[in-house]
């Protein structure tokens, strides 16, 4: 029989194999899983396993340190980022800090846009400044997706600038030559564009090349340099360097001459022949006028100074970074603020405090003036302490002051303070304390949100100390002490402007800060500043600069430089040939700026104008 | 024709499901970029790498699908495994964010991953070409361990057929056939034509019909037989035992992949 | 099943005893064979010695248990027994598809209801023994009991040489079972009991032998068929080609379209095997279907559906190619026959894995069998509707339940003798060792065969434990399921 191949299994078996049950494997996602946290948990080095990539190149040096970034478990917190980004106290880069920049006033987003979202506490720093994705990556965030998260979309659905507002931008249309509507800026001097353009076509410069003959470009601020009188003004008005000369006046109300040679006698008045821009005797001449003229005025101007002063006097003792201390100095900071802390909480829960204890001193000086035989201070002290008393008796309602009383209260108190301190030295470090808290007021603030506000201020402060000491005690190297360098330099210039300034003001005439009010000081005043009074104004006795260079765009930064390439002045500043006061805005619209920064044109992110953190803040 | 018959999936509309899934996925991650820079670690990326994660922990349950049996049959878990294990590289691919990974835990994460897809996709393929190979191909159907069994009992008979063969045959059976029919010799080329060299290997055999007597051309009838079995054995033994050994290259690197995943879910928790 | 060890005991040298053959002179004397000529008596005594056993039961054993299956038939010597009636259970179509589900903790034996006695001379045990159905009542020794038993053969060869024991049994068939029976199949299911005793009055009882035409397609159909035991094909002439359409089982019937149409056969109906039929003459029936317009209703029902069927089958020869397979190979007689397509398995054993996880470790299949096209057809028990494994069993291991699907082998007590191995014809059932030793040294085997996984909530594992759905359960008796799943 020729040989078939089967159509199947050709002889069926018949051993039916016993098979043994099937365990799954479980061995090896253990095996793997078990090694890797071995490793990673062994040895430092092994712990840029799990780094998703290595860190950028600023960071380079922190690449196998990542105890110096990173908590267990917690991941990055901005701590970590602070202690050497922002080690001062002042809390820079901080949300409120962007908030405050934005707008001046913090506390409510209702101004960042329709999708902004008040409960939403600040983004921590690593949700935008993504790290690990390598060498060359830059860690700023340049994407607008994450400004929409709060603010708007984009370009396209940016509001009208701030400082336009919507009456004037219906009048205002691209390239239209609405000059009228434009509001006035609260700042005016008596330059007017109209004149000095038409006094330049005289002499035979078209209307828009004029511009960059005052207005010249400055290189390195990639923007137009500042007007300042020497460069651009002092050509026609003070060809000779002098603007001209003083009208008479009363030797006696003036300072002594030094250099006879500018000086000329008339009729029993001085009159200073030469006077130059910032004239040092004009000015000291003023500044004592001023004392006549506006005491209070003066005695304000003082006072804020020296409040100022003492801000940055603690701003700068609080300029120290946690790097420069040791371990025990950490430990004992720790405890310092938790007993600051404490006593914080416990003057929150008793509110009010001892209304008695406070006028134990109105007590003392009652006493003291009746035993001097001073009956009406006596009476006053007296009826002083009866109006307290029966205001603690009922319920306080807190009344919120407009922000211009605001500060004008708050200018009085200063002066109060100020003049208490220079009578009774020994209360000078008590004076610099109330200085400080009254600075720290704002309208509409209760005891409860200066309290809560200083706690939260101490409580950040005391974690970063807790953190920094954990750190140490695990053997992290602090970042370097010089961290907080060119902050102190700030603050120490800003010291020296201020002392400067102080100086200036110099102090009022005699022992009593009460002065009366002179009517010929008036006089001679006007007399004095009949050369500056053009330009500058003479409100309350002070010549004020005319802040020709003011900025008009506050949260954004616009530079001109690469836009003097591109547009003419007149296709954005158009009308400014016909203004008379240089108070006058001659800004366009933001719709003018979305001619150029479209999609598909130029760029037109988020990141062009603004920035998130502010500048540097002294 | 045939390929296509083979290639074709089980359940259509399951299949068309998952694509559009798989689009729809895709879909979402281009609105997410549109959104802001992309960030496997917070919001729409880290859905992603939780999909992928849980993902591919159920398509490594599933060794037990026969224990949770009573939820659906082994042919439901099957497809499960094969579709959304894809769905699931494709959600890791996302919350890469499309972009090469730097580091070497997400770098090595991407390749055992890839080369787990691969290698899964790879045995379903040759899951579905194979069975219809064999089964239209070839006329003996055997199990793997019988292979052998069956070749000895194959050479056996061939051994008694011969018995009395006259010189010629018997001294090409000697030197030619009977190795040939005694050694396992399995061949890629069976994986493209189950048939494949079939005429070639037996030309020589059928030639020398011409050369020998009337007896034993019937032998030569059996031994070509008897050596086409052989054949179809040899096709069995290569093509059942790539059905087998294709698990070796998956199995293992996916256990790998899985501690990896696990050890990358912990750091990113604690880290 | 955990009965206590003495009983199994006795239990078990009751039945060594069926390899004793029965003592001649003690047959001789029996009232039964009093019905055969004296002149063969002793020869066919000679030759019925090897199937004809003598047993002895005591007060309370029970000779034949409710549900069995019996190839012999008893007549009691001496003594009395007596026999407890049980209601039958229909097979439902759930155990059909799966498996039966998990047994119930077994009820103690029921309050007697109605019983029956039995006493010297008495048959019992016939009606199984020639129809194939299990035994429907337990007949117990109320008295000591001696009885003989009749195997298959013995029967065969007496009803043959004595015409009347075979008229006594086809009365006794008539009576006791033949309504029984007419009731089971379910078109006479709400037939009043009058009609019922007319119908028994007028049936006749023929047998076929294997390959026996019954029916020519195309010849004048002039009579009602029920098929008591065996199996049937029904085919057609298509161009000349014979093409199965279905097949007929125990309880099936034929000829509605001879009541209803009186017209030609529409099939061809050929025996298989041995089969026994019942056979009503067209206007007996009519009669019947006349008064009863339930029962005509059913008939057209039943004739639509082989009609429809009969022409899919003709427009598509595939299906009936399988079913004609089927008929040839056997796989007709399975309730619940396991397929594998072998174009989508992957060869990978989860099925038999699967198996040997349910049954403790081994499996009771292997995945090798016949192959039609590109369908396997593995070694797993096909349940057959009338299984042939169950007889001759010494030990009552082997067993099926009334209203189960599924032939079980119970391990404690099988002792491995391989009947039932042996005796299935497809070699379904394999011997397995244990790792214990017997008493000559030869290793301890038992038998397994596929149980449908009894006991397991999802059905059969093989079918849901394969990854690509290659594994199918299907009863060839199901036209549309064969027509839908082999293709």
């Amino acid at each position: 029989m020729p040989y078939q191949v089967p159509w199947g299994t050709p002889e069926r078996t018949r051993r039916l194999p016993k098979l043994r049950p099937l365990r799954p494997p479980l061995i090896l996602p253990a095996v793997t899983g078990a090694t890797l946290l071995a490793l990673f948990g062994l040895h430092a080095a092994w712990r840029g396993l799990a780094a998703p990539g290595p860190v950028s190149q600023a960071h380079g040096a922190s690449e196998r340190r990542c105890q110096e970034c990173h908590t267990q478990p917690g991941g990055v917190v901005n701590n970590r980022c602070q202690r050497c980004h922002d080690a001062g106290p002042i809390a820079r880069l901080s949300h409120r800090a962007h908030e405050q920049a934005g707008r001046g006033v913090s506390a409510t987003a209702g101004d960042a846009g329709p999708r902004a979202r008040p409960e939403v506490s600040a983004p921590s720093c690593a949700s935008c400044h993504r790290e690990h994705l390598g060498r060359p990556a830059l860690l700023a965030p340049r994407d607008d997706g994450q400004c929409a998260g709060c603010h708007f979309r984009g370009l396209a659905s940016h509001p009208e600038f701030a400082r336009i507002t919507p009456a004037h931008t219906q009048a205002v249309t691209p390239r239209s030559a609405a000059v009228s509507p434009l509001p006035p800026s609260g700042v005016s001097s008596g330059f007017s564009h109209r004149q000095h353009v038409a006094e330049l076509g005289k002499r035979g410069v078209a209307t828009w090349d004029s511009c960059l003959g005052c207005h010249a470009p400055s290189v390195e601020a990639r923007d137009l340099q500042e007007i300042s009188f020497d460069r651009h003004c002092a050509t026609c008005h003070a060809s000779s360097g002098s603007l001209g000369a003083t009208d008479p006046i009363p030797p006696a109300d003036v300072e002594t001459p030094r250099d006879i040679g500018e000086f000329q006698s008339l009729g029993g008045r001085i009159v200073k022949t030469v006077v130059r821009h910032r004239d040092p005797w004009v000015l000291a001449s003023l500044r004592r006028l001023r004392w006549r003229i506006d005491p209070l005025g003066a005695a304000a101007d003082r006072a804020a100074l020296e409040a100022r002063r003492s801000a940055l006097r603690r701003h700068l003792a609080l300029a120290a970074p946690l790097a420069g201390l040791d371990l025990p100095a950490l430990e004992a900071r720790d405890a310092a603020l938790r007993a600051e802390i404490a006593e914080l909480e416990s003057r929150r829960s008793s509110a009010g405090g001892s209304v008695e204890a406070g006028l134990a001193q109105v007590t003392l000086a009652s006493e003291a003036a009746r035993d001097a035989g001073d009956a009406a201070a006596a009476r006053e002290a007296t009826e002083l302490r009866a109006a307290t008393l029966a205001l603690s008796q009922g319920p306080i309602e807190p009344a919120t002051l407009a922000p211009a009383e605001h500060d004008a209260r708050r200018l009085e108190l200063l002066v109060v303070i100020d003049a208490l301190a220079s009578a009774s030295p020994e209360q000078r470090l008590r004076a610099e304390d109330l200085r400080r808290r009254v600075l720290a007021l704002r309208p509409g603030d209760s005891t409860e949100a200066v309290v809560a506000r200083a706690l939260d201020q101490r409580r950040a402060e005391q974690r970063r100390v807790e953190d920094e000491i954990r750190l140490r005690r695990s053997g992290v190297v602090p970042p370097s002490t010089n961290l907080l360098a060119r902050e102190r330099r700030a603050i120490e210039e800003a010291l020296a402007s201020t002392a400067a300034r102080l100086q200036q003001i110099g102090s009022p005439p005699g022992d009593s800060i009460v002065v009366a009010v002179d009517g010929d000081a008036a006089v001679s005043l006007a007399a004095l500043a009949v050369r500056c009074a053009p330009c500058h104004g003479t409100e309350g006795a002070m010549v004020r600069g005319p802040h020709v260079t003011q900025r008009a765009l506050t949260r954004a930064t616009f530079v001109h430089g690469p836009h003097l390439g591109q547009a003419a002045c007149e296709s954005c500043h158009a009308g400014v040939e016909r203004s008379e006061a240089s108070g006058e805005r001659n800004l366009p619209g933001i719709a003018r700026c979305r001619e150029c920064h479209a999609p598909r044109r130029v760029l037109s992110s988020c990141q062009q104008c603004h920035r998130y953190h502010p500048g540097d803040l002294p | 024709m045939r390929i296509v018959a083979a290639t074709r999936p089980k359940k259509p509309r399951v299949f068309a499901a998952t694509l559009g899934v798989a689009l729809l996925l895709v879909a979402l991650h281009g609105f997410g970029l549109s959104r802001g820079r992309f960030d496997p670690g917070r919001g729409l990326g880290l859905l992603f790498g939780v999909v992928a994660a849980a993902g591919y922990v159920f398509a490594a349950a599933y060794p037990w699908r026969r224990r949770a049996s009573r939820l659906a049959p082994a042919r439901v878990w099957t497809q499960a495994h094969v579709y959304l294990g894809s769905l699931a590289f494709l959600a890791a691919l996302l919350h890469a964010g499309l972009a090469r990974p730097q580091g070497l835990v997400a770098t090595a994460l991407l390749l055992l991953s890839g080369w787990t897809t691969l290698t899964g996709l790879l045995g379903t393929a040759l899951q579905k070409w194979i069975p219809s190979r064999l089964t239209e191909g070839l006329r003996v159907e055997v199990l793997l361990e019988r292979i052998e069994e069956l070749r000895a009992r194959l050479v056996a008979d061939a051994d008694a057929r011969m018995a009395g063969a006259g010189e010629v045959l018997s001294r090409h059976y000697r030197q030619e056939l009977r190795p040939k029919l005694a050694r396992p010799m399995p061949a890629w080329s069976y994986l493209i034509e189950v048939r494949a060299g079939r005429e070639q290997t037996l030309e020589p055999l059928r030639r020398l019909a011409g050369f020998v007597p009337a007896a034993d051309k019937t032998r030569i009838d059996d031994l070509t037989g008897l050596h086409i079995e052989k054949l179809e054995l040899d096709a069995h033994l290569t093509l059942q035992r790539l059905l087998r050994g294709w698990l070796v290259l998956h199995a293992p690197p996916s256990g790998v992949l899985l501690g990896l995943v696990a050890f990358h879910v912990f750091t990113g928790l604690w880290y | 099943m955990n009965a206590p060890k003495e009983q199994l005991r006795r239990e078990y040298e009751g039945r060594l005893r069926l390899l004793v053959p029965g003592d001649a002179a003690e047959l001789k004397r029996l009232p039964l064979l009093e019905l055969v000529p004296p002149r063969i008596r002793d020869s066919v005594v000679a030759k019925i010695r090897p199937y004809a056993h003598f047993l002895d039961f005591a007060p309370g054993q029970v000779v034949v248990a409710a549900g069995e299956y019996s190839d012999s038939v008893y007549a009691i010597v001496r003594g009395a027994a007596v026999v407890a009636l049980e209601p039958a259970q229909p097979v439902t179509r759930r155990a059909q598809m799966k498996g039966s589900p998990p047994p119930k903790p077994a009820a103690a034996s029921a309050a007697p209801g109605r019983v029956q006695t039995l006493g010297a001379g008495d048959l019992f045990g016939d009606r199984s023994a020639l129809s194939r159905f299990s035994v429907s009542a337990t007949v117990s020794a109320w008295t000591p009991l001696r009885v003989l038993r009749l195997r298959l053969p013995a029967l065969r060869m007496l009803t043959a040489v004595a015409p009347e024991l075979r008229r006594t049994l086809d009365q006794r068939y008539r009576d006791e079972t033949l309504s029984q029976q007419l009731r089971r199949v379910g078109l006479f299911a709400e037939v009043d009991e009058a009609a019922i005793a007319r119908l028994r009055e007028q049936a006749e009882l023929m047998s076929l032998s294997p390959g026996q035409l019954l029916a020519r397609e195309g010849t004048l159909a002039d009579s009602f068929y029920l098929v008591r035991g065996g199996y049937l094909k029904v085919s057609v002439d298509v161009g000349g080609a014979d093409l199965a359409v279905t097949y007929l089982r125990p309880g099936d019937f034929a000829g509605e379209t001879a009541i209803l149409f009186d017209q030609r056969w529409p099939f061809t109906l050929q025996a298989v095997e041995h089969a026994e039929l019942v056979r009503l003459a067209r206007e007996d029936m009519a009669a019947v279907a006349g008064d009863q317009p339930r029962l005509n209703d059913r008939l057209w029902q039943e004739a639509l559906a082989r009609l429809k069927t009969r022409g899919a089958v003709a427009r598509n020869p595939v299906a009936s190619e399988y079913l004609q397979m089927a008929i040839e190979t056997g796989l007709v007689h399975g309730e619940s026959v396991l397929l594998i397509d072998l174009t989508t398995c992957t060869r990978c054993d989860d099925c038999v894995q699967a198996c040997a996880d349910t049954h403790g470790g081994q499996p009771v299949f292997i995945r090798e069998g016949k192959r039609y096209r590109n369908w396997l057809v593995p070694t797993a028990c096909y349940q057959c509707t009338d299984p042939v494994c169950l007889v001759d069993c010494p030990t009552g291991a082997i067993r099926r339940s009334v209203g189960t699907l599924e032939v079980t082998i119970d391990p404690a007590t099988c002792i491995g003798c391989s009947n039932c191995a042996t005796r299935c014809p497809w070699d379904n059932i394999v011997m397995v060792e244990t790792g214990g030793a017997r008493a000559d040294g030869k290793p301890e085997e038992v038998a397994v065969k596929c149980d449908l996984c009894r006991g397991r909530a999802e059905g059969p594992a093989c079918v849901s434990s394969c990854p690509h759905g290659s594994a199918v359960r299907l009863s060839f008796k199901d036209m549309d399921k064969v027509r839908s799943v082999l293709r």
